[in-house]
């Protein structure tokens, strides 16, 4: 018992068997595209489709009312395969025919799209070499992990690698001369992968075509199985992490070797112009490639697994993603284009001969920076953003009155912006009885966001007299002036210095 | 180099020249044109025929009617026009030039 259909050709019903009517629309199919540049081509068909209806006619009479296959076949074999056509043609007419001239035994690298993860390049190399797809990809990830431009080389090959898109160009890329024997064979795979699945049709013809290797697939199938797994903890764990970074306030981060007391979102509403854009946009951005890595882990262990279409939507994405922040990241560098430069300068009247130096951070004194390791470089609440540190210079004066100059600094999209930006900055200097104490943070509100905030401070110390810096401030940004150089050694613990002519003179 | 290759290349060239020269003694349709071309072993498979006569015809060397068929669908129906007379008329002399060159290249090695 065979399902049959009813088709229409050349203007007469037929009751064909569903194998022979695939088999008819693929040899049209393939028809179409060896005579694509044909013109003329409907015509042509439409006769052809015409001689087909006359030689099925004349193979039906009462008893028998129904094309079978075998009769499909045989009328194929009296037409000819559409690249067995071309012996009439001018060598230049079409483009394919050299495909269905030059037909050998020898393998071809096509793409094989039917089973890609993104463009079927692996799948179509491991035709070509005659080895399992699984070790190709495996040499891929590899490849992509020990260097960037394994990318690149994929690119190249995508573009270069033509794709096998017509039956004849299939068969070659498995290594098969095109006939019509193994186009029928690539007929009933094709079938019978959509009426039992792909795996079934696949190992069928894995069988047939070298059942010795079949222990190296096995073996190639167990690596596969391995590395899939892999790939998809380390994406499901990578995934994770993302989510952690991106929806979990973090106290502690760690960017470039600091730790900053903050989390992801709030930096990077602190930089974007479109905080919520961005920050989806930078999400996409890192996922995306470890949703890649699920994808190809999965299609290693399922292998019939179909993740080529997900893949490229995830491409795109990936790409309009990157323009996206590319734009805001354009809009928000707009913001650092002009800079405003503010200095305000204290006089400390009293009379003193020695002015000693107390840097606190959140009213705690820096005393050794073994104990306290200049933990906060930024910490973000609400409204406001406290960052750090002061830059702190040291420098003699021939003024006979200790004095210092606080200097704010921001950048803006325009003067006017950059000017509000510095003059919001917040710095707590305070001088009492020849102490001074100084928050090595400094205060902004988070609306203006951060466009370059910076702020210097320069003590100036009359020449004879003598400044004392207290705490460790081996790891902080301090500049003493002095006439011979400087060296980080001097500050490790409380040091004294005078000011000279040439400048400060370490005195203990 | 391939003896199919250089057999094919020779048919060619050859087989316009045959169906036309079909065509000039009686309308046919493309069955009938193959049966010939088959009996005297013209053409391997019948498909090769269609994108000749495709061409022939948007040469504007042949021209068709259609004719209904007791059994089996409409037929086409093809015949020379004047411009077909004629390109079969260049062709003839150039087979005949060809065919008494290649004889004679054969007898004088002979």
């Amino acid at each position: 018992m065979k399902k049959t259909t009813t088709i229409n050709l050349a203007g007469m019903v037929f009751h064909i068997e569903e194998n022979g009517y695939l088999l008819l629309q693929k040899y049209f199919d393939d028809l179409k595209r060896v005579f694509s540049n044909e013109e003329g081509l409907d015509e042509m068909v439409s006769d052809i489709e015409s001689r087909f209806a006359e030689l099925f006619h004349d193979r039906l009479h009462t008893h028998k009312e129904v094309v079978t296959e075998e009769d499909v076949i045989q009328v194929v074999n009296i037409m000819g395969s559409p690249n067995q056509y071309d012996e009439t043609f001018d060598e230049a007419d079409t483009f394919e025919e050299s495909d269905y001239q030059s037909f050998t035994n020898e393998r071809r690298l096509y793409r094989d799209t039917d089973d890609a993860v993104i463009a079927g390049v692996a799948s179509g190399t491991a035709h070509y070499f005659g080895i399992d797809p699984v070790i190709v990809r495996i040499l891929w990830i590899i490849f992509f992990f020990l260097g960037g431009s394994g990318i690149l080389i994929y690119i190249i090959a995508w573009i270069a690698i033509p794709e096998a898109k017509t039956t004849a160009q299939k068969i070659q890329m498995h290594g098969k001369t095109p006939n019509l024997d193994n186009f029928k064979s690539y007929m009933d795979k094709a079938t019978s992968e959509t009426k039992k699945g792909y795996d079934r049709a696949k190992n069928s013809v894995e069988k047939s075509w070298n059942s010795s290797q079949d222990a190296v697939r096995k073996t190639t199938r167990i690596f596969g199985n391995i590395f899939g797994t892999i790939m998809i903890l380390i994406g499901i764990t990578g995934l994770g992490t993302i989510g952690m970074l991106f929806f979990l306030k973090f106290s502690k981060l760690t960017v470039n070797n600091e730790l900053v007391d903050t989390d992801l979102s709030s930096i990077n509403s602190l930089i974007f112009v479109n905080e919520t854009l961005a920050f989806w946009l930078l999400l996409i951005i890192a996922s995306i490639p470890i949703l890649f890595f699920v994808t190809i882990g999965a299609k290693l262990i399922f292998r019939q697994l179909k993740v080529r279409a997900l893949n490229w939507v995830l491409l795109i994405i990936w790409f309009l993603s990157i323009i996206g922040i590319s734009i805001l990241g354009v809009k928000t560098g707009v913001d650092f284009k002009e800079s405003y430069f503010i200095e305000e300068q204290t006089y400390i009247e009293d009379d003193i001969d020695e002015l000693s130096l107390y840097l606190f951070e959140d009213e705690i004194e820096i005393t050794n920076s073994l104990d306290y390791e200049f933990e906060n470089f930024i910490s973000i609440t609400d409204d406001e953003v406290k960052l750090g540190y002061i830059n702190i210079e040291i420098e003699s004066t021939k003024d006979s009155l200790f004095h210092y100059k606080v200097e704010k600094s921001s950048k803006g999209n325009t003067l006017k912006s950059a000017k509000t930006n510095a003059e919001d900055i917040k710095v707590d200097v305070l001088h009492k009885n020849g102490e001074m104490t100084v928050d090595t943070r400094y205060i902004f509100s988070r609306e203006n966001r951060f466009r370059d905030q910076k702020v210097k401070l320069i003590i100036y110390v009359p020449i004879e007299k003598q400044i004392v810096v207290n705490g460790n401030l081996e790891d902080y940004p301090i500049r003493i002036k002095t006439s011979r150089l400087f060296s980080k050694d001097d500050v490790e613990q409380t040091s004294i210095w005078k000011a000279t002519e040439r400048g400060m003179e370490f005195v203990r | 180099m391939k003896v199919e290759n250089t057999q094919a290349q020779m048919r060619k060239g050859i087989l316009e020249y045959c169906v036309l020269s079909i065509l000039s003694k009686k309308e046919s349709y493309p069955s009938d044109i193959i049966e010939e071309l088959k009996n005297v072993e013209m053409i391997v498979v019948e498909g090769t025929l269609y994108p000749l006569m495709t061409r022939l015809k948007n040469a504007n060397l042949l021209d068709y009617r259609w004719e209904e068929s007791p059994s089996g669908p409409p037929r086409k129906y093809y015949c020379l026009t004047n411009k077909g007379k004629d390109f079969l008329k260049a062709l003839k002399e150039t087979w005949l030039t060809l065919k008494s060159a290649v004889e004679q290249l054969e007898n004088n090695e002979l």
